[in-house]
């Protein structure tokens, strides 16, 4: 419940203050921001798994945002940034999925 | 089919041994289900040491013994017919369940040849035989026994597959994070102990975690609005901006090419307007010029104002006439002739001077003497022209006459010449 809070203070927090991403965080905050939905679900279906840990948790959260964003600036440097962060955004999203499903089984047993 | 006979048969010899070994060990029997995991031995080779430590270190110690046995007691045709009874749903469904995953590890061992075997040694067959001896009933049990084994196993599957560092906190860790939350409750429900430490890293990490969740929400927002405030271009697709592109390419050309023309057409018309400009200055200029020579303007200038007073011989107009042509030929430009009593008329082509009693007609218009002409022209031409000998002045001076001529900077010729209607004579061009 209070991590939710959390959440919607960040959101609340992100919409009043609004500021401009800077230029250089440009490419890689859409992605860190996918990765990070990514451990956020990982998260979740671990809390409904009953394995959730909260070190693991933090350490997978940060962790998988700064390889999305290091894969993404690789990717940048050897000028396939855009087709790289296809490939990030392809496999968080599918990591999402099966974490959606896996907590979807869960709440709804199907 | 073939079966029966042999298995008719067999139960009583897998009997023979299994209780002999059996009485001696009635009680390990069932420890040993529980060693059964020991298959597992694999993945918890832990384990099997406590059953040693319960008392069967030779079962387990023997193990390495019983194989090359039976890899020779395979030979024996009894052996073989074992294999065959091995054949059974029951026992098939044994190693099955062995043969987990986990059981690969030993899928020989725990396979047919040491059940072979172990009817036949001593030391192993407590284990296989029982279960095979005390027969079927024992067998029906079993199933149970392998279920138990099974529930053990996947819960040390679970625990592996889960592989932290201390199992048993570590599912109190799972099960306690919410109440993390309330702090209050968890606390007792975890281990006394390790509470301390725990606690404090459970509230570092959730703290961090609230951190890690607000600063997500934010990014999050910021990220929405960001693209929300960006412009649609940013959203469009390669193919699109290219196309875009290259419409906006050809209007601009299109464009450049009217400003083009527009800067063309403007440039005409300004020349066309200047050209205008000039011809009408020129042409009004032009109109001055000829109004003056034909009459219908006055005219101020440089000139001349020659009097002409009669002696005992009045003033003929072919004296007028001859002063006038002198004038003419010293490029006179405009002249008018006034009478004493003021009445003047402008000298144009088509001026005409008559005699008239006592004085002249000029154009239709009676004067009298003394005559005065006001010429603008070049005033020293004009009068060396007057005063040249046997002219015009020296010969009215013969006359017993005067001429008096007067230079002036600035004279006006102010009579007006009536226009003149031409009625045949049109202009050619």
């Amino acid at each position: 419940m209070i991590p939710v809070l959390a959440l919607v203070v960040g959101v609340v927090l992100g919409i009043v203050f609004g500021p401009t991403v800077p230029g250089w965080l440009e490419p890689y905050l859409p992605i860190a921001v996918v990765a990070a939905l990514d451990a956020v679900f990982g998260g979740v279906r671990a809390k409904l798994d009953g394995i959730f840990d909260d070190q693991q948790f933090v350490i997978s959260f940060i962790s998988n945002v700064l390889v999305a964003a290091l894969i993404v600036y690789l990717g940048d440097q050897l000028g396939v940034g855009g087709q790289l962060s296809t490939g990030v955004v392809v496999v968080l999203g599918v990591r999402i999925f099966g974490n959606v499903a896996a907590i979807r089984r869960h709440l709804f047993r199907a | 089919m073939t079966d029966d006979p042999r298995d008719g048969g067999r139960p009583a010899e897998p009997t023979k041994p299994a209780r002999r070994p059996n009485p001696g060990r009635p009680n390990p029997n069932r420890p040993a289900p529980t060693p059964d995991p020991g298959p597992d031995e694999a993945t918890v080779r832990l384990s099997p040491v406590t059953p040693s430590t319960t008392g069967e270190p030779s079962p387990q110690k023997p193990e390495p013994r019983p194989d090359p046995a039976a890899s020779e007691d395979l030979a024996r045709p009894e052996d073989l017919a074992r294999p065959e009874d091995l054949a059974r749903p029951e026992r098939q469904a044994r190693p099955e369940d062995l043969a987990r995953p986990e059981d690969l590890a030993r899928p020989e061992d725990l396979a047919r040849p040491e059940r072979q075997a172990q009817p036949e040694d001593l030391a192993r067959p407590e284990r296989q035989a029982q279960p095979e001896g005390p027969a079927r009933p024992e067998g029906v049990a079993r199933p149970e026994d392998v279920e138990t084994t099974r529930e053990a196993a996947e819960r040390g599957a679970g625990e592996a597959t889960v592989a932290l560092p201390r199992p048993e906190h570590s599912e109190d860790a799972t099960v306690t994070p919410p109440p993390v939350s309330d702090e209050g409750e968890p606390g007792p429900d975890a281990d006394p102990a390790p509470a301390g430490p725990a606690r404090k890293r459970r509230g570092t990490a959730g703290v961090v975690i609230l951190v890690l969740l607000a600063l997500l929400g934010f990014t999050l927002a910021v990220q929405l609005r960001g693209k929300s405030v960006d412009s649609d271009l940013a959203a469009m697709r390669e193919d699109d901006l290219v196309r875009l592109q290259s419409d906006l390419q050809g209007q601009e050309d299109r464009l450049q090419r009217e400003i083009a023309s527009l800067e063309d057409s403007q440039r005409q018309l300004q020349s066309g307007a200047q050209g205008r400009q000039a011809a009408l200055e020129e042409a009004s200029k032009r109109a001055d010029e000829l109004a003056i020579l034909a009459g219908t303007a006055a005219a101020r200038g440089p000139g001349l104002t020659i009097r002409f007073i009669a002696g005992p011989k009045a003033i003929e107009a072919s004296d007028i006439l001859n002063a006038v042509q002198e004038l003419r030929g010293a490029d006179a430009e405009a002249m008018q002739i006034a009478g004493v009593d003021g009445t003047t008329v402008r000298i144009v082509a088509s001026t005409y001077f008559v005699d008239a009693d006592g004085g002249l007609e000029v154009s239709g218009k009676r004067l009298t003497g003394p005559y005065t002409i006001t010429v603008i022209g070049d005033p020293p031409t004009m009068r060396t022209a007057l005063n040249i000998p046997d002219g015009l002045v020296p010969s009215i001076k013969g006359d017993g006459g005067n001429v008096i001529v007067d230079e002036h900077d600035t004279v006006d010729v102010t009579a007006i010449a009536e226009p003149v209607n031409l009625k045949h004579a049109k202009p050619v061009s």
